[in-house]
């Protein structure tokens, strides 16, 4: 596996039940990825410019306390704006029709609560597979 | 509605096996209220329970608490008669996000987070509403989380309580910020302010000697987040010890403080360990006050349970998470809890649904009433299994207490980031074990049936536009805003912060404040800023 795969995770909202996204953070790294966990709180706009700042591959986002969409949404606008077409993996709780919406704006993959994690990782990979490929 | 404390007025004998043995079973087999052989010693920490419960006597049920809150003021107190409509009897009210962070729900960061993980709530008139779907005096206790925000939600509680002359009933707030630094995440200032507000809350409590728990020290949010229970139980009764130290240190009674701590403890994996965990836990911390602050057994209060009963739940079959609940409680009852919520069966997938939450209560009513769970007190001792387990448990726990204990305490192990390596070292032994096929998780890793995953749906659905609600209360505290008097209210959170900056209890001037019409977040940011003048002074 390539060194060069480097993935950003963050929580979004206020949520600061981290146990999903810390553990998806080290099936990356033990998979090899370099990755870079941002921890809670963080805005769409700070994800985006961070990752760009990073030369992120792929984005993992995560939010359990609702209102992941409405995140989402924002974090996918702000790449389109700075130009970065970096693809976003989301986590966490969210009502069905707030995942379509996000699959719609361009979120690359969902993942409910008890996604096996080496389903998460293959994700990434395949996710960061298409950013090499470009 | 059965009542649990109708035998308080029974003479009985409390030291052998309670009143005549009920036969209230379809065999009339005879079933005690105790089954110990010996004697009960006064020096044992399960004796002294024994000894207090069954002077209650059967059944030893604990009281059926909920914790909920979503939405609107309004959409919560409709959500609260429901519940207690349905025979809940006590209430943990769920504050969303922005409150428990100390955030108004028009401050950007609260967008997309008002009213979803709880109710918004962000003054002492939203709390009144909130309050108007319970009859206050008839519930056995109310209480919120309110952490890292314990002076504001604790001065809201009480002070609604006054209004509807309802003093006398209990609290049960949560207002443990200690975790929140490593467990939870809504920590908002550094662990020693937060010690501060969290003792002021109960030193409160006993100087005005309100009834029921100002505190709850929890190991749930820690074994959640990958410390495992045991670890999680370690972390707990440490950081109970940081709480008791700072308030012997201001010179309280140390056997006044216990009278208001309650603890919660989670296990959700194994009902003998979740049983174990309560009485073992019941031990260990008789055995470490009796050890630390030199006060025997038989002049500590009775400790205090409290559980939230979880099992391995799914979003893929939630109607399924109806009998993992259940055996969770069971378990706990079985452990001799004192304070139970049920999981919703659709919290995997949402702030439950009223068919969820209802559910939940009935969930808990069913085993405490019926099938002789809560006939007997302490039913599993003398199990060579539990006995077993509780040494295992009690070992454990021990030395994770001890190893806190050595390092500095509570406080200093988060600064270190000691406690945070402990749930680092613990996090993902589940999610191992289920991949490894070490444990069985129905419908995921066994007996498949993905064909028929609508059978166990439930009716669980979205009930409310957040949009909306963001909407509705930010219109709501824009005019909460113009309608107060702004030089009393100015005034009032000069004492707050003021309070802060020194040492005077921070909850007489902030329940002035909120009488006043401040909000959650005004409060506390005198509270920060005073605490900034404090240090610097």
């Amino acid at each position: 596996m390539s060194a060069t795969r480097r993935v950003l995770v963050a929580k979004v909202g206020l949520d600061g039940h981290d146990v999903g996204a810390r553990l998806v953070a080290q099936r990356l790294r033990d998979a090899g990825f370099e990755t870079i966990y941002l921890g809670k709180r963080n805005r769409s706009a700070d994800i985006a410019a961070t990752a760009v700042q990073e030369d992120a591959d792929v984005i993992g986002i995560s939010c359990l306390s609702g209102g992941l969409g409405h995140f989402a949404v924002m974090l996918t606008e702000a790449l389109e704006h700075s130009g970065a077409p970096i693809p976003v993996l989301t986590g966490g709780i969210a009502e069905p029709e707030e995942v379509e919406a996000m699959l719609r704006a361009g979120i690359r993959r969902h993942f409910g609560p008890g996604t096996p994690l080496d389903e998460v990782v293959g994700a990434f990979a395949d996710a960061a597979a298409t950013m090499c490929d470009r | 509605m059965q009542s649990f404390a109708h035998g308080a007025e029974r003479e009985m004998d409390t030291r052998r096996s309670g009143p005549e043995p009920s036969t209230a079973n379809d065999g009339r087999v005879p079933i005690r209220a105790f089954y110990a052989e010996e004697p009960v010693l006064d020096e044992s920490p399960l004796s002294a329970w024994h000894r207090e419960r069954l002077r209650l006597g059967p059944p030893f049920r604990p009281k059926a608490m909920v914790y909920t809150g979503i939405g609107t003021p309004e959409d919560t107190a409709r959500r609260l008669k429901l519940l207690f409509d349905v025979g809940a009897e006590s209430l943990l009210l769920a504050w969303d996000l922005p409150a428990q962070l100390g955030l108004d729900p028009d401050h950007e960061l609260a967008y997309a987070q008002v009213g979803r993980a709880g109710v918004s709530c962000a003054t002492l008139d939203d709390w009144r509403t909130i309050a108007s779907g319970v009859d206050l005096r008839r519930i056995d206790s109310i209480g919120t989380l309110a952490n890292s925000v314990g002076h504001i939600g604790t001065s809201m509680v009480r002070t609604v309580l006054e209004e509807r002359q309802a003093a006398q009933t209990k609290l049960v707030m949560q207002n443990d910020p200690l975790k929140e630094f490593t467990a939870r995440g809504t920590e908002i200032c550094t662990p020693e302010q937060a010690l501060r507000i969290a003792c002021d809350c109960v030193a409160q409590a006993v100087d005005m000697d309100w009834p029921g728990y100002a505190i709850t020290v929890c190991s749930n949010h820690y074994d959640v987040a990958g410390a495992g229970p045991l670890t999680a139980t370690g972390l707990a009764l440490a950081n109970a010890v940081a709480y008791v130290d700072e308030l012997v240190e201001r010179g309280y009674d140390v056997r006044a403080v216990l009278s208001k701590m309650m603890f919660f403890l989670n296990e959700r994996s194994d009902i003998f360990v979740q049983a174990s965990l309560f009485r073992t836990t019941r031990v260990l911390w008789s055995d470490l006050v009796a050890k630390r602050y030199g006060v025997p057994v038989r002049d500590q209060p009775v400790v205090a349970m409290m559980g939230y009963a979880h099992g391995l739940e799914s979003p893929d079959e939630p109607l399924v998470n109806v009998p993992r609940v259940t055996l969770s409680v069971t378990g706990s009852m079985l452990g001799g809890v004192d304070y139970l919520c049920a999981a919703g069966y659709d919290e995997a997938l949402r702030t439950p649904s009223a068919d969820a939450a209802a559910m939940a209560v009935r969930t808990l009513q069913v085993v405490g009433m019926e099938q002789g769970v809560t006939s007997s007190l302490d039913p599993l001792s003398g199990s060579a299994k539990i006995q077993a387990i509780d040494e295992h448990v009690y070992t454990t726990v021990d030395a994770v207490v001890a190893d806190i204990l050595e390092r500095g305490g509570g406080v200093e192990c988060i600064h270190s980031g000691y406690v945070a390596g402990l749930i680092d070292q613990g996090r993902g032994t589940r999610e191992g074990q289920l991949d490894r096929g070490e444990r069985t998780w129905v419908g995921v890793n066994a007996v498949r049936a993905d064909a028929h995953r609508g059978l166990f749906k439930g009716q669980s659905q979205r009930e409310l536009d957040f949009e909306q609600t963001e909407h509705e209360v930010r219109a709501r505290l824009q005019a909460h805003r113009r309608a107060r008097h702004t030089t009393s209210l100015r005034r009032a959170l000069v004492a707050v912060e003021g309070a802060a900056a020194g040492t005077v209890n921070l909850l007489p001037p902030t329940r002035e404040a909120l009488l006043e019409g401040a909000t959650v977040q005004e409060l506390m940011e005198a509270t920060m800023s005073g605490f900034t003048r404090g240090s610097s002074s």
